[in-house]
């Protein structure tokens, strides 16, 4: 298990690559790249505020949850801060396991988790320079209920 | 004390981060967050809705501040 949070760029194929190597009895390895969205060329940049340790603390008690919930070899989670522009990777997840069903699910849950329990707050830039706090959307809650169903 | 500012509290406090001497009235989270909304002209900080954290925990409110070294105020988290 292994989990990064920092302002530094996050390069999706090495990050791939080095949960790979962690898990190298893994039969299937899922991963997801989040990028800021232009939406339209609208935004320009996005702001990511942590709060160490408790950001920390919270992905990392999700990643038990869903070590816990699926059988997986490892799973890894890049996470960026500070200004990333539009285009560039904000987050990198990748579940590792000797089956793909729950490599794929495992993935899919920790995005869910991390959009709705995860401690960032969100500053949104546009285009025109002016910039606003984003509030949470009602959908991340949703998404995030599914598996409060299927357990 | 140190005070803790996230997200658009930053904007209402003008930083992130500063340390303040308490006056000897304010006690507890609750005392806290009225007298940040006179000092900053605001309401922001007795919204229910902003969580506190006391040296890194968050914990129900209201607290004491008796033995704290570190206050954050942390509004409502962005979704995606």
């Amino acid at each position: 298990m292994m989990l990064e949070i920092g302002p530094h760029p996050i390069d999706p194929a090495a990050a791939l690559a080095l949960i790979r190597k962690r898990a190298p009895a893994a039969g299937a390895v899922v991963s997801f790249t989040g990028c800021v969205r232009a939406e339209d060329g609208r935004v320009s940049a996005l702001l990511l505020e942590a709060y160490s340790p408790l950001t920390e603390r919270g992905i990392a008690a999700a990643m038990e949850e869903t070590r816990r919930r699926w059988p997986l070899e490892d799973v890894l989670i890049k996470h960026r801060t500070g200004w990333i522009e539009a285009g560039e990777t904000i987050v990198f997840v990748a579940a590792a396991a000797a089956h793909r069903r729950a490599a794929f699910e495992a993935a899919d849950y920790l995005m869910d988790a991390l959009k709705t329990d995860a401690v960032f707050w969100k500053k949104e830039r546009a285009n025109s320079g002016e910039e606003r706090w984003i509030e949470p959307r009602p959908e991340d809650h949703e998404d995030r209920a599914r598996w409060e169903v299927e357990g | 004390m140190r005070l803790t500012y996230f997200g658009r509290l930053s904007d209402v406090a003008g930083c992130g981060e500063e340390d303040v001497d308490l006056p000897a009235s304010v006690q507890d989270t609750l005392a806290l967050r009225h007298w940040l909304d006179r000092r900053f002209a605001t309401d922001a900080f007795v919204s229910d809705t902003v969580r506190i954290a006391i040296d890194d925990r968050l914990l129900p409110a209201p607290q004491t501040l008796e033995g704290a070294t570190r206050i954050a105020f942390l509004p409502p988290v962005g979704g995606g």
